[in-house]
């Protein structure tokens, strides 16, 4: 069964992040022995390759550190695959497109950072059905907005591809058919 | 940009080159109007073969909930951008789809998971407003010929033609036509050839005859416009069968064929987005569902599924089109299912019920009217109740028996009925109704017959 989590203790403890997390960030011992800890605590031991895969390059080191912060909270026995996708793919995605100010300062900023950990661990928001924990992420994500309107782009080349290869073989001759209808 | 013949016909024996070359030259043959091939490639045709092997050894799809079902809506969510947003649950509490959804936007149901460079095309007519183009693979085309054979099947009759001789042919009667002359590599290269059965293609009217002498064909497809007209030619030769599809057939009407035509015809329910869907057995007039991965569900106009008996929409959910996967696809024909078997439907109407209000105000459903008609071979005809309640039908000029019809007609509504000609058209709304319904009708007032 999913576990659940209560957000708003999440967001707080996001909004509490102290100067220590954030030097973390630009200390790669402190920020490898951050990730070693994460894990650990959810049973996975890291080796020195897998950290040295895991580390972030400069873009997302601070989103990292927070991240390793909050899941402080996480319970024990999230997936593996869901903190690699979270340090690897969404993180740095998330660096990309907002600053570190806004996860920390901004409301909608801490809820995006925290409901991203929450679906990436593959967590349930306490009193929230998956459909509206989603809802609610994409309202208030940036990078989830950018995604949705990279797909949209995505699914409007390929409806002009589909329309004109329709298009085209209207001209061509027809291929065989077994009835008139 | 035509297609080259190698494109057309991918792997072609010098044999099947020159008799499709026959085909065309012969001294009685129509004028061929358009070029047509399978364009199946070698690794396709195995594809198709497998297909046809599988289909003609499974039942067909009768469960409400088949293994199938859930990996299909999970590609549907995944690949198909118009479901891409649709909302979880239950099937059955799924929103139900529609020819209109497929005019918007065909491209929408087009999974994204394949390739545009293979894509064919055809369009529907139809009178309901929504001419739609429908996307297809040349696999899909060669497919359909699984379920024909297995509409055959239930005759108990298999196709067996072979290179030099003439497999299918598929006749219209129209003003114009596309027609062509191809090859089957599905068959060793048995001909098929699609003609218009009308004057205007023939050099001669009494070529056609001759011509379909010389070809001898097992199988003949056609419809109530078009099979009349063949049998009325002075043909000779006997088809193993003939088949019609796109409309509805009286069984009367297909009697009269089967005797001048000398072999069984088999009635079969079609649709462009589906293929073959059901066909009627040598006894009865059920028809028997033929597809093995297509769900029928009957649905009032709330989408829930009807009891046994009871008349509800035929929706489609699957299909083995995969450029266009249906996905509770409200047909705008019904049916009932058959009380005891799953895989049988009863009382198939092309179109929405439409109820008349009979001289002594009482209403009637029109699958009484279509009961009542059943005895005389019509092949197209119109029924309209106008909004003082007078009855107006319109046959077909190849209509007979236009007193004994009035007659029946008459007797059953308990009112006059005006008979004038109907314009012979492709596809017609055969029920129509100015009169405020019943209040017991459900959906639309009137459906064509397609």
């Amino acid at each position: 069964m999913t576990q659940s989590v209560l957000l708003s203790r999440w967001i707080d403890h996001l909004s509490r992040t102290g100067p220590q997390t954030l030097e973390a960030a630009a200390n790669n011992s402190l920020l490898g022995a951050l990730l070693w800890d994460t894990y650990h605590r959810q049973g996975v031991s890291l080796s020195l390759d897998d950290l040295g895969r895991l580390l972030p390059l400069e873009g997302s080191r601070v989103a990292t550190a927070i991240a390793c912060r909050i899941l402080t909270l996480a319970p024990v026995g999230v997936s593996r695959t869901g903190l690699d996708t979270l340090i690897q793919t969404t993180l740095p995605q998330l660096a990309r497109f907002s600053k570190p100010q806004q996860w920390l300062t901004d409301e909608d900023g801490r809820e995006e950072f925290v409901r991203l950990v929450v679906r990436d661990l593959g967590l349930a928001v306490e009193g929230e059905s998956p459909q509206v924990s989603a809802d609610r992420l994409q309202s208030v994500s940036l990078l989830e907005r950018r995604r949705l309107a990279e797909a949209s782009r995505e699914a409007e080349v390929r409806a002009r591809a589909v329309r004109e290869a329709l298009v085209a073989e209207a001209a061509k001759a027809a291929a065989d058919k077994y009835s008139r209808e | 940009m035509s297609l080259s013949f190698e494109q057309l016909y991918p792997g072609i024996s010098p044999k099947g080159r020159a008799y499709l070359a026959g085909l065309a030259e012969h001294p009685h043959a129509p004028r061929f109007r358009n070029a047509s091939g399978h364009r199946l490639r070698s690794h396709e045709l195995d594809e198709v073969r497998t297909f046809h092997e599988r289909e003609r050894g499974s039942p067909s799809c009768c469960e409400p909930h088949p293994a199938w079902l859930d990996p299909f809506v999970a590609h549907l969510r995944e690949h198909v951008p118009f479901f891409r947003h649709f909302p979880s649950g239950a099937f059955a509490d799924l929103p139900t789809t529609s020819r209109a959804d497929l005019a918007r936007d065909i491209a929408a149901f087009v999974p994204d998971n394949l390739p545009t460079s293979e894509i064919i095309q055809f369009e529907t007519t139809g009178t309901t407003g929504h001419r739609i183009v429908i996307a297809s693979h040349p696999k899909v085309t060669a497919n359909h010929l699984a379920f024909l054979k297995k509409a055959l099947a239930l005759h108990g009759i298999e196709l067996s033609a072979t290179g030099g001789h003439t497999a299918v042919v598929l006749a219209g009667f129209q003003e114009s036509s596309f027609t062509y002359t191809s090859v089957n590599p599905l068959h060793d290269e048995a001909g098929i050839v699609k003609l218009n059965l009308h004057p205007n293609d023939w050099n001669d009217p009494s070529d056609r005859a001759r011509y379909l002498d010389w070809l001898a064909p097992e199988l003949v497809t056609g419809d109530p416009l078009s099979l009349p007209e063949l049998s009325h030619l002075g043909m000779t030769h006997r088809p193993k069968a003939a088949m019609s599809t796109s409309m509805m057939l009286s069984p009367a009407l297909r009697q009269e064929l089967s005797n001048r035509l000398g072999c069984p015809v088999v009635d079969v329910y079609s649709m462009n987005e589906s293929g073959p869907i059901a066909a009627k057995g040598p006894v009865g007039e059920d028809f028997h569902l033929l597809q093995s991965r297509l769900l029928v569900e009957l649905l009032d106009p709330l989408g829930n599924e009807v009891a046994p008996g009871q008349r509800g929409e035929i929706t489609l959910t699957g299909g083995y089109n995969p450029y266009l996967p249906l996905f509770r696809y409200r047909t705008g024909d019904w049916a009932a299912r058959h009380p005891t078997d799953s895989r049988r439907l009863v009382d198939l109407e092309g179109r929405s019920p439409v109820r008349f209000r009979d001289g002594q105000g009482r209403w009637l459903n029109n699958i009484e009217v279509s009961r009542c008609l059943a005895a005389f071979a019509l092949p197209q005809f119109q029924l309209h109740q106008d909004s003082q309640g007078t009855f107006h039908l319109r046959l077909h000029p190849a209509a007979r028996d236009a007193d004994n019809i009035r007659q029946a007609l008459e007797t059953l509504l308990a009112s006059p009925v005006n008979i004038g000609a109907l314009e012979p058209k492709d596809k017609v709304v055969a029920y129509t109704s100015d009169l405020a319904n019943h209040p017991s009708v459900a959906g639309p007032t009137s459906r064509p017959v397609a």
